[in-house]
């Protein structure tokens, strides 16, 4: 791996530098690499290298941040100079208190050379084995292949001082014919274990069984949303909701409510950082250790996640779900969503409906419609099939949904055993079960 | 910083290599965020990033590779592995890429700007920003009020094989304002926002404690207004809800990369395919719509895009008609075209992807008086709240902030939640008015996502209030 070393050892030149009351010094290097593919071709195939070092200086209770990736001397003096300048010219901030001081963090290990390795032609050789699935059935194939390693220091004047080192691999692959398509995507610290041909079947079969969709009306159905769904849902879910700003502003589902019942029994969430299967992150971006948080238990609201400022406003503990500061305006943010799986596999739930739609991914879903309840629009797209007799019978075109994810959610009948882990960001992954919902709201239709 | 000779030795290297085409773009970009929320500065920074990027065209496939690191030798690794991940493309070749045939270019650019907004003080920043706060919290039911202003300068050189050698210097800023107004467990909001190509006197111009004082007292007056009636109607739509209707329902399914398949895998394609170039009716017959990124101002104005090809003015949809698309010199070969200069990247360590630039829709000929005057019933939704829409671009449902019932030709009460949908083409196809220039503003939206890596760009679009027939709206429950 690289020099976490030299990450720490410039973040401490940095903080020297800086004559601030106190100063956060936050050092991301990361290498990226990506190759994308779209009509069975690799069209962009990108790689970059950055290093952003993040100053965030504090005069009494004003806080400034500054970052720069040029890494000089006289711009690293620089950065630190300019954070203190920007505090200088801040307005105090009666919430803030301190940064935080030092805790011990686990070590999780997240690194793998054959990831932080990976050479293109070793991407190419993987994206290879999607395309040929693909063209073995005359199907088109697009997606794409990432590889990453971050490298993470934050330190402080109060004395944190963490390090973390990770890889990130995530292959997606969309197979199409003229009238259908098919998702599939995983992820892995290890490139190795991303299993490229299972992944193309997937998408595969489902683009195949999808031909010749017909249309059918709106309304309420039970749904199989796939894991890939689910996601999507409770990336939303998230933002609105699970981070303390929000919560604190009473903009959230979950103020005012924590201990009711907001969501059916069969629905537990809750946010660990330190899962090794799932792109682990020990510390947040402030340098406090993650704490697993419980969200949802068991259908009741449990609780949300918070960085240093808001846990001070209720008197609390950071439970270690600080951003980037450039972000702060978001607030605290869970980035490893798990929920908890249930009994039945995905084939004995569907053996359970009667009538419903297999749902495999959405598309542009939209969670500001009214927060207060989570309502949700969103559009269906990647195979969504009808389930009819407990069976997944015929391909259907793509609905749009209007729902309450609050009801739908109180509305869950049955959590796969099966999970997935699943990412959407640059940092952190979610482990999420598939979900049989009833009369989940669809209300509109379109043409494909 | 930009060591021009070093980044032109790497072009002599690529040429020297006999790689069909190279370029390269150096930037270095700075961005100032200043967000005020319930009366605290809660963001206060400053960033600087600058790197460059290399993009190499070998055996008809592409290879790009970038760094922070602005040095020599950093700048012949970064090109030799542009070469190499070029290679690796060709794995998976199927047509090989062509480019169109351009003039070269050698020229400096630099938008206008009347006031730099990064030599504008802070403390005036923050002043400006809290007294609009301070508006918004004399309202008791205003619970969240939010002020922000956002500056970018954006330093970049390219440099390709075939001769181009651009220098483009471009500043943008904006701002703009939040309430959240809340009562018995149902919060409502309204906001405002804008921004351009322009220096400090755009954030200046935008009145910020004027805005303040309106979005407080509507979010205040929407907690008492009924809902919005689910029904089908005739709707106006404001300008800056039209903004985004012309953003998503015709900006992006006019990417052409997009409606060659770049996208989808993740974006999605578009219903706007190849064949209904010059023969698809878009929309009504006084629907014209064109992209022009030479409109002084207008966010996604430039000199050239990011191949060094000169910004221009095209037509989109004349009378109705589908007769062009955005293209970049890939795309437009593939259609017998030269490239209408729309690729753009967000960064040093960005590939340039087909982006909008000021996509706008002409205006009309009442005033938005006598379009209310002439509408015997409807509503007037205005302000975006939410916004989904199929990944072919036809099926979108948008929610707005607020809107107004109208009746016998008058606005009269307020309504909330109101949300409307449709598919693309038959709602452009009731456009039945478009009110006149007056009423007409481009509006800059500042976060417009594409791509993997995902890229930010900053896009505009120019509209007045239209109407429209036959619209469902209030489709919730």
């Amino acid at each position: 791996m690289r020099e976490r070393d030299r990450l720490v050892d410039m973040a401490a030149r940095v903080m020297r530098a800086s004559n601030a009351d106190q100063t956060e010094v936050l050092v991301h290097a990361h290498r990226r690499a990506l190759t994308r593919f779209a009509s069975s071709a690799i069209h962009q195939n990108v790689e970059e290298e950055d290093t952003v070092v993040t100053v965030r200086a504090v005069l009494g209770r004003k806080v400034g941040v500054a970052s720069t990736n040029s890494l000089d001397q006289s711009s690293l003096k620089g950065v630190a100079e300019r954070a203190r300048d920007i505090a200088d010219h801040q307005r105090e901030d009666p919430d803030f208190e301190s940064l935080p001081l030092p805790k011990a963090a686990s070590s999780v290990e997240a690194c793998c050379e054959a990831t932080a390795g990976a050479e293109p032609q070793r991407r190419a050789d993987v994206v290879k084995e999607v395309v040929e699935e693909a063209d073995r059935q005359g199907l088109e194939a697009s997606g794409a292949l990432s590889t990453q390693l971050d490298e993470l220091s934050v330190l402080n004047s109060l004395g944190v001082e963490l390090s973390h080192s990770a890889t990130w691999s995530v292959l997606t692959a969309v197979v199409s014919s003229k009238d259908s398509s098919g998702y599939a995507a995983c992820c892995s610290a290890d490139l190795g274990e991303i299993r490229a041909k299972e992944v193309a079947r997937e998408a595969v079969e489902k683009c195949l069984k999808g031909r010749n969709p017909v249309e059918i009306e709106t309304g309420r159905y039970d749904v199989l949303l796939e894991e890939y769904a689910v996601e999507e849902i409770l990336d939303w879910l998230s933002y609105i909701g699970f981070g303390a700003v929000r919560y604190q502003d009473g903009r959230s589902f979950m103020s005012g409510r924590i201990g009711e019942g907001i969501m059916g029994e069969k629905v537990s969430i809750y946010d660990d950082g330190l899962d090794v299967t799932a792109h682990p992150l020990p510390f947040d971006f402030e340098g406090v250790p993650k704490e697993k948080v419980d969200l949802i238990e068991k259908g009741i609201a449990r609780g949300v996640v918070h960085n240093t400022l808001t846990a001070g406003r209720e008197g609390r503990g950071s439970t270690g779900h600080a951003i980037y500061p450039q972000a702060a305006s978001l607030g605290p943010i869970p980035l490893h969503l798990h929920m908890q799986p249930g009994d039945s596999s995905k084939q004995e739930l569907v053996s359970s409906i009667e009538e419903g739609i297999w749902v495999t991914r959405f598309h542009y879903i939209n969670g500001l419609l009214d927060p207060k309840i989570a309502l949700f629009t969103g559009m269906t797209r990647g195979g969504t099939f009808l389930i009819e007799k407990g069976k997944v019978t015929r391909p259907i075109k793509n609905l749009r949904f209007t729902e309450s994810m609050l009801k739908a959610f109180s509305n869950v009948a049955g959590v796969s055993k099966e999970t997935k882990v699943l990412s959407s960001g640059a940092f952190g992954a979610s482990v999420l079960p598939a979900v049989w919902i009833k009369e989940f709201n669809f209300t509109g239709k379109t043409e494909f | 910083m930009y060591l021009k000779e070093e980044a032109k030795s790497v072009i002599d290297r690529l040429r020297t290599q006999g790689i069909h085409y190279g370029d390269i773009r150096v930037v270095e970009a700075e961005v100032q965020n200043i967000s005020v929320r319930n009366g605290r500065v809660e963001v206060l920074s400053s960033d600087a990033s600058s790197g460059f990027g290399v993009r190499v065209l070998d055996k008809g496939v592409w290879g790009f590779a970038s760094s922070s690191e602005i040095s020599e030798k950093s700048m012949r690794d970064v090109s030799e592995r542009a070469v190499d991940i070029a290679r690796s493309s060709l794995a998976l070749k199927k047509q090989p890429v062509a480019l169109s045939e351009e003039e070269p270019q050698v020229d400096v650019y630099r938008n206008k700007v009347l006031q730099d907004p990064f030599r504008v003080p802070l403390s005036q920043k923050i002043e400006l920003l809290l007294e609009a706060d301070g508006v918004m919290k004399r309202k008791e039911k205003v619970k969240v009020s939010q002020a922000w202003m956002r500056f970018y300068r954006t330093k970049k050189i390219f440099l390709s094989s075939e001769g181009t050698d651009i220098e483009q210097l471009i500043v943008e800023s904006g701002g703009g304002v939040s309430a959240t107004a809340a009562q018995e467990g149902e919060i409502q909001v309204r906001s405002f926002e804008d921004y351009g190509t322009r220096g400090y006197e755009l954030v200046e111009d935008l009145y910020l404690p004027d805005k303040a004082e309106e979005v407080a007292s509507e979010a205040v007056q929407l907690l008492r207004a009924p809902e919005c009636p689910a029904r089908v109607s005739s709707v106006i739509i404001g300008p800056s809800q039209l903004a985004l209707q012309v953003h998503e329902s015709c900006g992006h399914p006019i990417e052409l990369d997009r409606v060659l398949g770049a996208e989808a895998g993740f974006y999605g394609t578009s219903f706007l395919t190849l064949e209904k170039l010059g023969s698809y009716r878009y929309g009504s017959e006084i629907v014209n719509i064109f992209a022009d990124a030479t409109i002084e101002g207008a966010l996604g104005s430039f000199g050239y895009d990011d191949e060094g090809v000169k910004a221009q003015r095209v037509p989109i949809v004349e009378r109705g008609m589908f007769v062009g698309y955005l293209t970049s010199r890939e795309t437009s070969a593939r259609i017998g075209q030269t490239s209408n200069g729309t690729m753009r990247a967000d960064g040093w360590n960005r590939i340039p992807l087909i982006r909008m630039t000021s996509v706008n829709l002409e205006p009309g000929e009442p005033s938005l008086e006598e379009l209310i005057a002439d509408t015997r019933e409807g509503f007037f939704l205005e302000q975006n709240r939410s916004w989904s829409i199929d990944d072919r671009r036809l099926n979108f449902q948008f929610g707005t902030q607020i809107g107004w019932e109208i009746k016998g030709g008058k606005l009269t009460r307020m309504v909330k939640n109101p949300v409307y949908t449709g598919i693309t083409p038959q709602f452009w196809g009731s456009c039945d008015a478009i009110c006149n220039r007056e009423e007409w503003h481009i509006w800059g939206i500042p976060n417009c996502g594409k791509g993997e890596p995902e890229q930010t760009a900053h896009v505009s679009h120019g509209t007045s209030p239209a109407r429209f027939r036959d619209v469902e709206i209030g489709v919730l429950r």
